[in-house]
């Protein structure tokens, strides 16, 4: 019994930060349909921000999360007005020029922040652990797991239930009536870029104080991010969440019957299968246009 | 008033429409017509800033908005209602209509009554979704979206092609309270003459790209007809 509960929050707590890195890509690829492989840096920046703002002006991990959002949204922001926006409509452009972006970040990084991995302190409120229902949990595990469903909240009322969402869906949807009914479309896109953008930043400073904080650690999280928002279909807020869920508990169902890289091997494995399938992914809004 | 004055629009490098003028007094109607691929479409599209280039000048009330982007146009006036409709599937009648508001210089959110009272279908299905709609019912939901972006000018592109006779005869009658009681300014794209001789003010013949005739609907002449639009 302990042994499941125990691998049942494994698998969550693997999903949960699945969905964090996740949910900004999502909201990107899903409504703009720019493939942003710069992602995984976004999260790289937000997690060396957090670094910085932790170690050179002594700031609390909270404070930490909220600037960070805003500072890597403006990077985000920049990337759009600078690049991105001369590209839509143009996905393999889009993926170049976002690769090097990605390239350029890291290096960027590596030159002024050094190489040597760089460490975040996890606040002190949360680093023991919680007994729950027998088991102990890691309490910023419970942290994080609470973080990304406030975030997952966040955005699917900002997408769902605010005039800038429904902006933005109408811009998706059908981009020129968009804005033959006012809506100045490449502001929608350029804020949307930059909500994307904070929302990596925001998971790279909350990963940081449990995962190495490297120049490259983008590149892992870009490809589990795009697994995620793959299966679960894009567009669909809900298909990235059932997505992250499956993927974080299959993940951590197989690295405890055999090892983290078969587990990782097979789960990569069994989503090339689904995707020869189901293309689209598991949830596909079927609509009439 | 709406105006063009010697407007040249391109697609690419290619100029669809060719040193096109015209004019149309404010609360008047009028058709744009000609046969398919002459560029009435395209017409329209330039209007809203949809075209690749345009060169010329596109005036509306004195004013010349060629400079202004698609989305700025909609906020002075002009509402579109497309071939094809362009309603958003995924959005509700609800949705699809209070969209139309965000073209509003005022910023208002609320839907005309006036909307409800030509649609009153839509006012009972409001939260269905448009993807699911018939094409009659569709058109409606494009031109109530027009309406609520409460417009000066209503651009309808072919409003009651391919749509089942009873609603046909309603979108007739629509068009002309909106042009004759509300004093709405209404540019036409339209195949059938005997309506656009019925409801218009004047016509734009339009063949291969430029004005073939212009003028009071008196002068469309089974002539002119003949000429520039049997196939």
């Amino acid at each position: 019994m302990d042994i499941v509960l125990g691998q049942l929050f494994t698998g969550l707590s693997i999903g949960s930060i699945l969905l964090l890195v996740a949910l900004g890509l999502a909201i990107i690829y899903g409504s703009m349909g720019v493939i942003n492989l710069a992602h995984g840096e976004f999260v790289m920046l937000g997690a060396y921000s957090t670094w910085l703002l932790q170690s050179a002006f002594g700031l609390p991990f909270l404070a930490c999360l909220v600037l960070v959002f805003f500072m890597v949204a403006f990077a985000g922001w920049v990337v759009e007005r600078g690049v991105v926006r001369f590209l839509y409509y143009r996905p393999l452009d889009t993926i170049l020029a976002t690769w090097g972006i990605g390239i350029i970040l890291q290096q960027a990084v590596r030159l002024s922040a050094g190489a040597e991995l760089r460490y975040v302190q996890t606040p002190e409120a949360l680093a023991g652990s919680i007994d729950l229902l027998g088991i102990a949990i890691p309490s910023y595990r419970l942290f994080i797991l609470a973080v990304t469903a406030g975030l997952l909240l966040l955005t699917w009322f900002l997408v769902q239930h605010t005039e800038f969402g429904m902006k933005l869906r109408a811009v998706t949807q059908n981009r020129e009536m968009a804005s033959c009914y006012g809506i100045n479309s490449s502001r929608v896109f350029s804020l949307t870029f930059a909500f994307g953008s904070g929302l990596a930043g925001l998971a790279g400073a909350l990963v940081a104080p449990i995962k190495s904080v490297a120049p490259d650690m983008g590149t892992n999280f870009v490809v589990d991010a795009f697994m995620v928002v793959v299966v679960g279909g894009v567009g669909s807020l809900l298909g990235t969440v059932a997505s992250s869920g499956i993927l974080g508990g299959s993940t951590a169902g197989l690295a405890f019957l055999l090892n983290d890289t078969l587990a990782k091997a097979l789960v990569f494995l069994a989503v090339v299968v689904l995707i020869r399938f189901r293309p689209r992914g598991l949830f596909v809004d079927r609509v009439r246009r | 008033m709406l105006e063009m004055t010697d407007v040249t629009s391109y697609y690419g490098s290619s100029p669809v429409l060719q040193n096109i003028s015209f004019s149309i007094p404010d609360g008047a109607l009028l058709s744009i017509l000609g046969r398919n691929g002459v560029g009435k479409s395209t017409l329209m599209r330039t209007i809203m800033g949809l075209t690749d280039r345009v060169t010329g000048i596109i005036g509306l009330g004195g004013r010349d908005i060629r400079p202004e982007p698609t989305h700025r146009r909609a906020g002075l006036g002009i509402a579109y209602v497309p071939q094809g409709r362009g309603i958003i599937g995924r959005f509700t009648i609800r949705e699809n209509i209070l969209m139309g508001t965000f073209a509003r210089p005022d910023g208002k959110r609320d839907i005309p009554p006036l909307v409800f009272e030509l649609f009153p279908y839509l006012r009972d299905n409001l939260n269905r979704r448009g993807g699911d709609l018939s094409g009659g019912q569709q058109q409606q939901l494009a031109i109530a979206r027009a309406l609520a972006a409460d417009p000066k000018v209503l651009l309808l592109d072919e409003p009651t092609e391919g749509i089942q006779p009873n609603i046909v005869e309603q979108i007739e009658r629509v068009i002309t309270t909106l042009n004759r009681e509300h004093g709405m300014t209404v540019l036409l794209v339209e195949q059938n003459v005997r309506f656009a001789r019925r409801a218009s003010d004047g016509f734009l013949m339009l063949d291969k790209g430029r004005v073939a005739a212009h003028g009071g609907i008196n002068a469309l002449t089974d002539d002119l007809v003949q000429r520039h639009m049997t196939v």
